[in-house]
C-alpha cells in the first residue's frame, strides 16, 4: 500500500460531491431542518433511562444460520507487513431523543478516523436531527435512501420505532462513501459485515466496494458477534485454542443466498493480536484473496490492535456514539432553538409495581 | 437557576454556567404568586452530576489525543455540550424566609420545584432584609458585589465577639477598625495589646495625629504605667498574687494579714512589705513563698513606691468616658508574669469601676488572651463580666485556645481565612452558624476578607472585604526580604560558588 491519501477540510467533505450527487450533506441538513420546522412549542417527552422495548437490531442476515456439510478450514498465521499504510475506521450511530405529540426526534452522527505514520485524524459529521412523524417518515426515509445511497426508487418506510436504526444504516453508508472517496491505498474498516439485505441496499454496498477498489482501498468489516455456525460449532468458537494473530479461512462456497441477503465478502474468523478475542472479519470478495490477507497483515502492523480490535474502529465508534451529556445537550438545544418543553416520562411500571416493577432489570 | 432538592436546611440548586454565583452569595427561592420566598446562602459549588459525564470527558481526552480533526456540527452541539458539562450544583443553607418582602424566621413550607423562581440577591438587598447597620452604623467594608457592609455598633454592645483567622489575614486590622468606630460613638475601649500594634492608632498613615489622637491613651507598663500598692488595693493585689504569681492558699492568707497590718499603719509600700515579710512570724516556707512573690513585684518595675510616678488609671478611664476613648495597654516586651500582673491589675480596676457604676461599660479587646488571662476569667466572660459591663472581643490566630463555651456563647464571630481542618472544626462549634458554612467559606477567604457571623448581621453570614484604615500600620508582619534580592544585592559582586 502506498501513502497518498489526502483529507480535505471538513467543509469540503461536508459539501462533497459523490458521483454526481452534489452537495449531499447540505441537502441532508436541509432535510433535517425541514423536518424540525414544525416543532415550535411542542412537548418533548424523554425517558429517564434506557429505552425499553426497542426493536431487534437491523441485520440483513437471518437470526441463526447453520452451514451444513463438511468444510475445509485453513489457518493463516498473520505476520505483520511492515509497509506504511493508512488505516481508516468508519462508524455511525443514532439515538432517539424523545417523543413529541406527532412522532420522535432522532439524532444521527458519523465519524471517520484515519491513522497514518502513527498519527490520527478524524472527521465527525453530525449530529443531524430529524423530527420523524407518521406523516413524514416515508419522505425522510426515501430522501435518505436517495441522498445517501443514490437509490431513486421509493420504498415503504419502516415503522417509527425502527426509523432511528434504518436512518443510521443509510447515513452510515454515506459516511462510508465519504471515507472511501477521501482515502486511497488505504484499509477501510467498517463495523458489521459485508452483507446487504433485501431492501435494495446491496446495490449501494456493491457501488461502495467498486469505489473503494477504484481508489485502491481494501474494505474490511469487523463484527464482534456472529450468528453463523459451522459443523455444529459457533463460527467464533472455531479459533478457540489457537494463538493470534491469525485468520481462519472457510473454504468452498461459503454462504448460501438467503431471503435476498447478498454477501460481498470472504468470511474469516480473525484473531488480530496474540491475546485477542475472535471476530468475524469480512474482506471484499472482489479483491484477490492474497491482497486481502496482505491487507490484514498491514492492518496488524499499522494500527494499534487492542484486545484484537483495531484502534481506528474503536475511535470511530467512540466519536460517533452519543453520550448521556450529549443527549442532555441536544435536548437543551431543542428547548432553546425550538421552544420545546422537556418533560420526563414517568416509569409507569415502577409507578404501578414499585420495587417489583423492574422487569428483570434490577432495582 | 432551578431548585432541585431540599434536605433538612440544605437546598440543592442547579445553576447554568452563564449564571455567576460564588460561595457566600445569597439566593432567593421565590414563589411570587404566594408572596413568599426562602433565603438561602451558597456554601458549596460542585459540577452537576450529569449521568455519563465521565464517559463524555474520557471521550474528550480521546479526541484531544487525536492529532487533528474536523467537526461538522450544523446544530452547534458543542456549545450546548459545554453548557451541560459546566452546569453546577449549588449547595445552599436556608437562612430564613421572606414573607411579603419582610424577613421571617418560620420556614415551615416547601417551595415548589416547578413554580419557584431562583435569583441571586445583591448584598445590599440581603443587608436590607437583615435590617442591620441602620442605627449607629459601622462600615466594615464591601461585599463581593461592591455593596457597602455596615453593622450596628449596638451589635457589639453587651456582646461577646471573636475575631479569628490565621496569621496575616487581617484580624488586627479589623479589630482596630472596630476600636476606632466604637470610639467614634463615644465608647470606652480598653485594648490589651500583646504586640504593641495599637500604639499608633492615634496617627494617620502620614504620621500626623488623627482625629482620635487626643482620645487614645497608650500605656506602657514600667514606663508611663505604674502603680503603688496602695492604689492597687487588696482585692487587686490578691488577684495578682494568687492568679498571676500562683501564691498558694496558706501564704495568701499570711499576705492578707500582712496587708492589713501595713494598711493600718499607712505603710503600703514595697519597702515596708519587704520588711514585714522578713520580720513576720510565720512558717519559713510561707516566708520564702512571700519573698519570691515580693521580688517578682519589685522587679517588675510596674510597682513603685512613688505616688507621683503612679498612674491614676481610674481617673484616666473616667476622663476618657466623657468623649469616648481608648486605653491601649502595651504588653509588648513584658515577661509572661509581668503581662499577667498588668492584666490582673487592669481588669481588677475595671471591675471596681463598673461595680460601683463609675463607668457605664467598657469594650475590652484582648489579643491572644490565652497568653495572659487566668483560667477563671473565661467563665467570667460569659457570666459575670457581661453583667458588669465588660464586653470582650477576643482576637486570636489559635482558635483552640478559646474554650468551647466561649464559642457557643459568642454573639459575633469575624472569621478570617483558616485552612487547617482542626481550626475550622473549632470555630464550627459556634452555635450561630452551621459547620458547613464555616468550613466551606472560611477556607477560601482571601486575605483581608472575613466572614461575619452572628447578631451583627442578624445571622445572615456575609463575606466582607474589610476597608482600609487611615492609621499607621503597626501590626504588619516584618520580613527579612522586604526588598527584592536583586535590589538588595545591586552593585555587589555575586558570591563565589563552592567547588
Amino acid at each position: 500500500m502506498v501513502a497518498n491519501h489526502a483529507i480535505t477540510t471538513a467543509w469540503e467533505a461536508y459539501n462533497l460531491s459523490l458521483q454526481g450527487r452534489a452537495h449531499l450533506p447540505s441537502r441532508l441538513v436541509e432535510l433535517s431542518m425541514r423536518s424540525m420546522s414544525d416543532l415550535e412549542g411542542e412537548d418533548l417527552i424523554v425517558s429517564p433511562g434506557p429505552e425499553e422495548g426497542l426493536p431487534p437490531p437491523d441485520d440483513p442476515e437471518p437470526l441463526y444460520l447453520t452451514l451444513e456439510g463438511s468444510r475445509e478450514f485453513r489457518l493463516v498465521p498473520i505476520r505483520p507487513l511492515r509497509a506504511e499504510t493508512t488505516v481508516v475506521g468508519v462508524d455511525a450511530s443514532s439515538i432517539r431523543l424523545g417523543e413529541t405529540g406527532a412522532g420522535i426526534i432522532v439524532a444521527l452522527r458519523g465519524a471517520v478516523v484515519w491513522r497514518r505514520y502513527g498519527s490520527c485524524r478524524y472527521l465527525r459529521m453530525g449530529p443531524l436531527l430529524f423530527h420523524v412523524t407518521e406523516q413524514n417518515r416515508a419522505e425522510i426515509y426515501n430522501a435518505l435512501r436517495r441522498f445517501c445511497l443514490g437509490l431513486p426508487e421509493r420504498q415503504r418506510a419502516p415503522s417509527l420505532p425502527y426509523m432511528p436504526l434504518k436512518m443510521a444504516n443509510l447515513f452510515e453508508q454515506w459516511v462510508r462513501e465519504v471515507a472511501c472517496s477521501l482515502s486511497s491505498d488505504a484499509i477501510l474498516l467498517l463495523d458489521g459485515s459485508l452483507s446487504a439485505g433485501p431492501d435494495g441496499t446491496s446495490a449501494a454496498l456493491a457501488r461502495l466496494l467498486e469505489l473503494a477498489r477504484a481508489n485502491s482501498n481494501v474494505v474490511m468489516a469487523i463484527s464482534k458477534t456472529s450468528k453463523l455456525s459451522v459443523m455444529g460449532k459457533k463460527l467464533l468458537d472455531l479459533l478457540n485454542g489457537f494463538p493470534g494473530p491469525c485468520l481462519l479461512e472457510l473454504g468452498g462456497q461459503l454462504l448460501p443466498a438467503f431471503s435476498g441477503v447478498k454477501y460481498f465478502g470472504r468470511v474469516y474468523v480473525a484473531k488480530l493480536s496474540p491475546a485477542s478475542y475472535p471476530f468475524r472479519l469480512d474482506i471484499d470478495a472482489g479483491l484477490p484473496r492474497e491482497i486481502g490477507i496482505d491487507a490484514v497483515r498491514a492492518l496488524v502492523a499499522n494500527d494499534a490492535v487492542y484486545q484484537g480490535y483495531p484502534e481506528v474502529l474503536r475511535l470511530a465508534h467512540i466519536m460517533a456514539t452519543f453520550t448521556a451529556p450529549e443527549v442532555v445537550a441536544m435536548q437543551l438545544m431543542l428547548s432553546r432553538a425550538y421552544g420545546l418543553r422537556i418533560i420526563q416520562r414517568s416509569d409507569v411500571r415502577k409507578l404501578l409495581f414499585g420495587p417489583f416493577g423492574t422487569g428483570g432489570r434490577g432495582p | 437557576m432551578r431548585l432541585y432538592k431540599k434536605e433538612g436546611d440544605t437546598l440543592k440548586i442547579i445553576c447554568l454556567p452563564e449564571e455567576e454565583v460564588e460561595k457566600g452569595d445569597y439566593l432567593l427561592v421565590e414563589e411570587p404568586e404566594r408572596g413568599r420566598a426562602l433565603l438561602a446562602q451558597v456554601v458549596d459549588i460542585q459540577f452537576a452530576n450529569v449521568p455519563g459525564m465521565l464517559e463524555e470527558l474520557l471521550r474528550g481526552s480521546v479526541v484531544a489525543y487525536l492529532d487533528h480533526g474536523e467537526d461538522v456540527d450544523p446544530f452547534g452541539l458543542e456549545s450546548h455540550l459545554a453548557y451541560v458539562e459546566d452546569a453546577r450544583l449549588l449547595t445552599c443553607k436556608i437562612r430564613g424566609g421572606v414573607v411579603e418582602g419582610r424577613r421571617a424566621h418560620q420556614m415551615y413550607w416547601l417551595p415548589s420545584r416547578s413554580r419557584s423562581r431562583v435569583r441571586k440577591l445583591r448584598f445590599s438587598e440581603v443587608l436590607k432584609l437583615a435590617g442591620v447597620g441602620r442605627d449607629l452604623p459601622i462600615t466594615l467594608g464591601v461585599a463581593r458585589d461592591g455593596s457597602e457592609v455596615r453593622i450596628s455598633a449596638r451589635a457589639l454592645d453587651g456582646a461577646l465577639t471573636i475575631i479569628t483567622g490565621k496569621k496575616g489575614t487581617g484580624k488586627s486590622h479589623l479589630s482596630k477598625l472596630l476600636v476606632l468606630s466604637l470610639m467614634a460613638y463615644g465608647a470606652t475601649v480598653v485594648v490589651l495589646d500583646l504586640n504593641g500594634e495599637y500604639t499608633r492608632l492615634g496617627y494617620g498613615r502620614d504620621g500626623q495625629p488623627n482625629e482620635f489622637h487626643d482620645r487614645i491613651l497608650v500605656l506602657k507598663p514600667g514606663e508611663n504605667f505604674k502603680t503603688t500598692l496602695a492604689r492597687a488595693g487588696l482585692s487587686v493585689m490578691m488577684n495578682i498574687m494568687v492568679h498571676a504569681l500562683s501564691l498558694p492558699g496558706t501564704s495568701a492568707r499570711e499576705f492578707k494579714r500582712i496587708w492589713y497590718y501595713l494598711r493600718s499603719r499607712g505603710m503600703l509600700t514595697l519597702r515596708d512589705l519587704e520588711n514585714a515579710i522578713r520580720s513576720w512570724r510565720c512558717n519559713e516556707n510561707v516566708r520564702d513563698a512571700l519573698f519570691s512573690r515580693y521580688y517578682a513585684l519589685s522587679n517588675s518595675s510596674f510597682f513603685t513606691d512613688e505616688p507621683e510616678g503612679a498612674l491614676d488609671l481610674e481617673g484616666a478611664l473616667l476622663a476618657l468616658e466623657e468623649r469616648g476613648g481608648a486605653v491601649i495597654v502595651n504588653l509588648r516586651d513584658l515577661s509572661a508574669v509581668e503581662r499577667k500582673m498588668v492584666v490582673e491589675y487592669v481588669l481588677g480596676k475595671l471591675t471596681e469601676l463598673l461595680s460601683r457604676w463609675a463607668l457605664r461599660a467598657v469594650f475590652l479587646f484582648a489579643e491572644e488572651a490565652h497568653l495572659y488571662l487566668r483560667e477563671t476569667y473565661w467563665e467570667d466572660v460569659v457570666t459575670r463580666m457581661r453583667h458588669l459591663g465588660i464586653f470582650t472581643t477576643f482576637i486570636t490566630n489559635q482558635p483552640d485556645t478559646i474554650r468551647d463555651n466561649i464559642y457557643r456563647q459568642a454573639d459575633n464571630i469575624f472569621l478570617f481565612n483558616f485552612t487547617n481542618e482542626k481550626d475550622l472544626e473549632m470555630v464550627a462549634r459556634a452555635s450561630r452558624v452551621d459547620a458547613d458554612t464555616v468550613k466551606a467559606i472560611a477556607s477560601e477567604l482571601p486575605p483581608g476578607h472575613c466572614l461575619v457571623i452572628g447578631s451583627a448581621v442578624d445571622d445572615l453570614p456575609i463575606v466582607v472585604r474589610v476597608r482600609e484604615l487611615d492609621v499607621e500600620t503597626m501590626g504588619r508582619t516584618r520580613y527579612f526580604f522586604e526588598r527584592a534580592p536583586d535590589e538588595a544585592l545591586a552593585g555587589q559582586p555575586p558570591p563565589p560558588l563552592a567547588d
